[in-house]
């Protein structure tokens, strides 16, 4: 069962095009990457799809729920992090918390079980001006999960952090996804997406070039190649899909010649250039 | 509209305030210039005691209270020619009442009667304010359910006029000016602050993906905004012993007062982005809502008259003047209260109008 599904979503800004014909579905307990560089359209596609921005044509369901027509109904089924960690700097984090329930309608007693889960127990009585980003970023997790969702909205979860603390979001994010909860993420750190999702879509210009699970991109759009490092120092790639090469692998390793051999399978990045055309950086 | 939602975006922004140190700048403010004012104008623990002529040739109950008092030395005269003497430039005293024969008998039978009292314009200001004040305190005394005499500073060489030729109180007019500026330092500054710092830190989206719908992201920043004022007010009044005259009209229009300086606020809110437009535009909106409070004390030609008339303010200043001096009438506070409700719903209408066209 589908928890997202939009068909043909637009959006456009005084006649300029942000969001182009945006169809796809994210099914329950599933990670979703929409991924693209800056200014493709994934904030606003999630800014859609979460009823903050009315999409010029199209439709959007999500939790089975119309994002233009049953907005109040939605904002109880969603948590967002949005891509700024928009909390209030002066204000504890407990009690940043705190606000949160209390605007959802939740029980006091959330703070602490949220607290708990991104491992901020001990530090929610500082300010947040006093937290490092990694913190805050999860904090803000915390605070999307107050009401207990069945789905989340990641915007560019991992941006400037540390590779520990980019390490630490990205195992809260499968954590949740193994409870249940539907996450769709956008990113521009294409080695993410592979290691968290299920599904992605790339995005560029609005538009969505392809989508599929990373291991279908890749063989659809990759080749089948290894790398193979010798015990004298040499390297040499060969193709999987041509019989002879595989027959001179099988040889060099009876032979005991091979020091390592590596995949050398196209990235998620790779592919997206070879789409497009240009970096994720462009 | 959900009141546990709007609450909890008050208590939030409440607490803030006291960790926001441009918000307490805009709340503190007018009440410390409330303090130095008073501290200039009607200090009285240095002023000494203050000699007062009196005749009263009915030896009424009013002059007894004030031989009680330790702040006044009286002086008893046997006719008004003799307080005219005493409180001539060459005279020594501050003051001199004339206090007519049936002062007592006219109060306890409800007739308002007039007392006469002629101030020594060559006195301090400190000492006649300080002494105003002491008198006010006591007519009021005799009975406070209700205003018991006339007080008639009629004396045109001691009483300092006003333009329109009735006689002009500093303390009643600071105390005007300093409301005034407090209920529109909350409006003009503070509340929009409220409302912009949301959308600079980008926590205006949390609300708005939370349940929270705009109209009560903007009631709850409205009601911080009456929380604010109904604190500066009321320090304001306490401070400038504000308690005077009809004070339930005082507490109508000060409330009126905030609601529409809270509403200017919301407006400037809905309109601007950036901290830096707020703290520009303010103070534009800061000086055309005291422009009012200002020209009750300086002539003017009648068109600026018919320009300042425009302004709301205007007739807040002229109601909340009504109000303090016991001077309500049924005509002009009724023109007063009139345009400040029409104002009211003018500027509500236009926020719900504003932030209707900017939903998505």
């Amino acid at each position: 069962m589908n928890t997202i599904e939009t068909n043909s979503l637009n959006r456009t800004f005084n006649g300029r095009v942000a969001v182009r014909d945006v169809s796809f579905a994210v099914g329950e307990g599933e990670i979703f990457g929409l991924l693209g560089p800056n200014g493709a359209g994934k904030t606003t596609s999630i800014r859609m799809l979460t009823g903050q921005l009315r999409p010029t044509s199209g439709e959007a369901r999500v939790a089975g729920y119309d994002v233009v027509r049953q907005r109040p109904s939605l904002r109880s089924q969603i948590g967002v992090v949005f891509e700024y960690q928009n909390l209030y700097e002066r204000m504890t984090g407990r009690d940043n918390l705190f606000f949160a329930a209390r605007l959802f309608g939740c029980d006091d007693s959330r703070v602490k079980a949220a607290l708990e889960m991104v491992g901020l127990e001990n530090r929610g009585s500082e300010l947040i001006r006093n937290y490092s980003n990694g913190m805050k970023q999860r904090l803000l997790i915390a605070r999307a999960l107050i009401h207990d969702p069945r789905i989340l909205f990641l915007d560019e979860p991992t941006k400037g952090l540390d590779p520990t603390a980019s390490r630490q979001i990205r195992s809260l994010v499968r954590e949740l996804a193994g409870r249940g909860v539907t996450v769709l993420l956008t990113t521009h750190y294409m080695e993410e997406a592979d290691q968290l999702c299920r599904h992605v879509a790339f995005l560029d210009e609005g538009r969505i070039v392809a989508q599929d699970t990373p291991r279908n991109l890749k063989v659809a759009h990759g080749q089948r190649l290894v790398r193979v490092v010798f015990r004298d120092g040499r390297e040499q790639t060969l193709r999987l899909d041509d019989p002879s090469d595989g027959r001179q692998l099988g040889e060099w390793a009876a032979r005991g010649e091979l020091l390592t051999l590596h995949s050398a399978e196209a990235t998620l990045e790779e592919i997206f250039i070879q789409l497009t055309g240009k970096g994720l950086t462009e | 509209m959900n009141g546990r939602r709007i609450l909890a975006i008050t208590q939030k922004d409440v607490r803030d305030a006291i960790r926001n140190r441009y918000l307490l700048i805009g709340l503190i403010l007018p009440v410390a210039m409330s303090l130095l004012f008073r501290l200039l104008f009607t200090g009285t623990t240095n002023l000494g005691t203050l000699p007062v002529a009196v005749y009263d040739p009915g030896g009424s109950r009013f002059t007894s209270q004030l031989q009680a008092l330790a702040q006044i030395k009286l002086v008893t005269v046997d006719s008004v020619e003799q307080l005219k003497e005493q409180t001539a430039t060459a005279g020594s005293a501050v003051a001199g009442i004339f206090v007519p024969s049936n002062f007592d008998q006219d109060i306890a039978s409800g007739i308002q009667p007039e007392l006469t009292i002629y101030l020594n314009i060559k006195k301090g200001t400190a000492q006649r304010t300080a002494f105003r004040q002491l008198v006010t305190q006591q007519v009021w005394a005799l009975n406070p359910a209700a205003a018991p005499a006339r007080i008639n500073w009629s004396e045109a060489s001691a009483a300092e006029e006003s333009p329109t030729g009735t006689t002009f109180r500093v303390d009643l007019y600071l105390l005007i000016l300093l409301l005034v500026l407090s209920l529109a330092m909350t409006g003009a500054f503070v509340v929009p602050l409220l409302l912009v710092e949301e959308k600079e830190k980008h926590t205006m989206e949390f609300l708005l993906v939370s349940p929270a719908t705009s109209q009560e992201v903007v009631m709850g920043k409205a009601l911080t905004g009456l929380v604010y004022s109904a604190i500066g007010a009321v320090a304001m009044l306490i401070l400038n012993h504000g308690w005077m005259g009809n004070w339930p009209m005082t507490i109508l229009a000060v409330v009126l007062g905030a609601l529409f300086m809270v509403g200017v606020g919301l407006l400037m809110g809905s309109m601007f982005q950036t901290t830096m437009q707020v703290n520009t535009w303010s103070s534009i909106f800061l000086l055309l809502l005291l422009l009012p409070t200002w020209f009750t004390v300086i002539q003017i030609p009648p068109a600026v008259n018919f320009v300042v008339r425009l302004i709301p303010t205007y007739y807040l200043a002229d109601l909340v003047n009504q109000s303090l001096s016991n001077t309500v009438t049924l005509s002009a506070g009724g023109i007063d209260l009139g345009v400040l409700l029409a104002s009211l719903i003018l500027i509500y209408g236009l926020v719900i109008w504003i932030l209707m066209r900017q939903e998505t």
